[in-house]
């Protein structure tokens, strides 16, 4: 066996995914935790499918998100959880004033600490406020780009195809699909052992449950829960209703974006996890509007 | 009497030392990269392999190889016969920066990255891993574009 096999080598296969309530789950994937100030409530699941209501999504002023009844309106949650989480903004701001320099808010951005993890926390939920009507446009930043291993994902991940938002999936297709990258859909993307981990964390504690991508993320999430572990984006149901009145002169059969996995290809903003309606603009047809 | 005890000192510190090291090892990692192409042609060699040959290096990425699903594979699928030329890949249509280390410097620069996409490219493309030698080929082939 060559030097350039060890460095691979056979990485063991991982057991099947689970949802936290089993043991499997934390063992494969020890960077899923609860973090301060969130309750997990999920009964013990032992059929390896994930539970409805995501424990995560219990935490209102976590997710930045608006409550959405099953009409499609959505309204912003207001809550104590919320006010304090203010507080806790303008004391951080005051703080960096005092403190801050560039450099050092250079070293912060990249710092793994939970302390930055805190701030960031806070940013969001001060800017979480509703700005459109649309349920696909994204209130406050793309959080899952600050994380640490954000790079490291989009490295690693983007190369072939668009580092897609950790948040269009749930964690349990995420851990799925990172235990067959020998064989990714038809192409082989393995990793070594220790980078399959650390973006496996990310993807896991990004996921579309985590409250971190907008209201896109909660439905995408709501649409595929209790399913088990889809692996095609493009094959969701909440993906396929959203897309079904594009023929195929408009994407397959335009040279410009051959497949609905280009999501790049319309939406401008796809890689910073925005998928607006109003920023569409198929190339050839313009923008869309049903 | 005080002792100096590293990383306790308050957050500052700690950061400009932090950004020191980065600064430090962007500074180290030219020579290092220089070396990682070398190392690795000298491991293959270890395990067996060489002398390379970068003609046969370039007659294995014109090759065609029938994969399972009845299609036809090589190299040139996603990355041209013209190395220094950008490449597209053959599924996704993501352009793929060229190979040529002369039209791309940071080719050739890592060796993990080199370990990775051998590994990779050869499952998909030969349908199996490539051999030292064949490795070795390759990449002096495309050190030489």
């Amino acid at each position: 066996m060559s030097a350039a096999n060890d460095i691979v080598g056979n990485i063991p296969e991982p057991s099947l995914p689970q949802w936290p309530g089993s043991t499997g789950r934390r063992r494969v994937c020890p960077g899923f935790r609860t973090k301060p100030g969130m309750t997990e409530t999920a009964a013990p699941n032992t059929t390896g499918i994930r539970t409805w209501p995501h424990p995560r999504a219990l935490i209102p002023a976590k997710a930045g998100i608006h409550a959405c009844s099953r009409s499609g309106s959505c309204k912003p949650t207001h809550t104590q959880f919320e006010a304090s989480e203010m507080n806790k903004t303008i004391i951080a701001i005051l703080a960096t004033a005092i403190t801050g320099t560039a450099a050092v808010s250079l070293i912060a951005s990249e710092d793994h600490g939970e302390r930055e993890h805190e701030e960031h926390e806070n940013r969001r939920g001060f800017f979480s406020l509703p700005t459109s009507d649309d349920d696909h446009a994204m209130p406050n930043s793309a959080s899952y780009r600050a994380d640490p291993r954000h790079a490291l994902y989009e490295a690693e991940c983007g190369s072939c195809h668009m580092a897609y938002p950790p948040t269009l999936l749930p964690a349990v297709s995420w851990q799925a699909m990172m235990a067959t990258l020998d064989d990714h859909f038809g192409e082989n993307a393995e990793l070594d052992l220790e980078t399959r981990a650390q973006i496996e964390n990310y993807l896991g504690e990004n996921d579309a449950g985590s409250g971190e991508g907008g209201d896109y993320a909660v439905r995408m999430w709501r649409a595929t829960r209790g399913r088990t572990a889809p692996m095609r984006i493009t094959a969701t149901d909440y993906f396929l209703g959203k897309h079904h009145e594009l023929s195929r002169k408009m994407v397959e059969d335009n040279p410009k974006v051959k497949s609905f996995s280009r999501c790049e290809a319309c939406h401008g903003r796809a890689a910073d996890g925005s998928f607006a309606e109003d920023e569409v603009r198929i190339p050839g047809y313009g923008r869309w509007d049903d | 009497m005080k002792t100096f005890i590293p990383f306790s000192i308050g957050n500052q510190p700690v950061r400009t030392m932090l950004l020191s090291i980065a600064l430090c090892s962007l500074s180290l990692a030219g020579t290092a990269h220089a070396d990682a192409l070398h190392d690795l042609l000298s491991d293959l060699s270890i395990a067996g392999a060489g002398p390379f040959s970068a003609a046969d290096g370039e007659a294995l990425w014109l090759r065609d190889f029938s994969a399972a699903d009845g299609t036809t594979r090589a190299c040139t699928s996603c990355h041209t016969a013209v190395l220094r030329q950008p490449g597209k890949h053959a599924v996704t249509g993501k352009t793929i920066a060229p190979m040529a280390p002369s039209a791309e410097p940071k080719r050739l620069s890592d060796r993990r990255e080199m370990e990775k996409w051998l590994t990779r490219n050869c499952k998909w493309t030969l349908g199996r891993e490539c051999s030292a030698q064949e490795k070795g080929d390759l990449l002096m082939f495309m050190k030489a574009q």
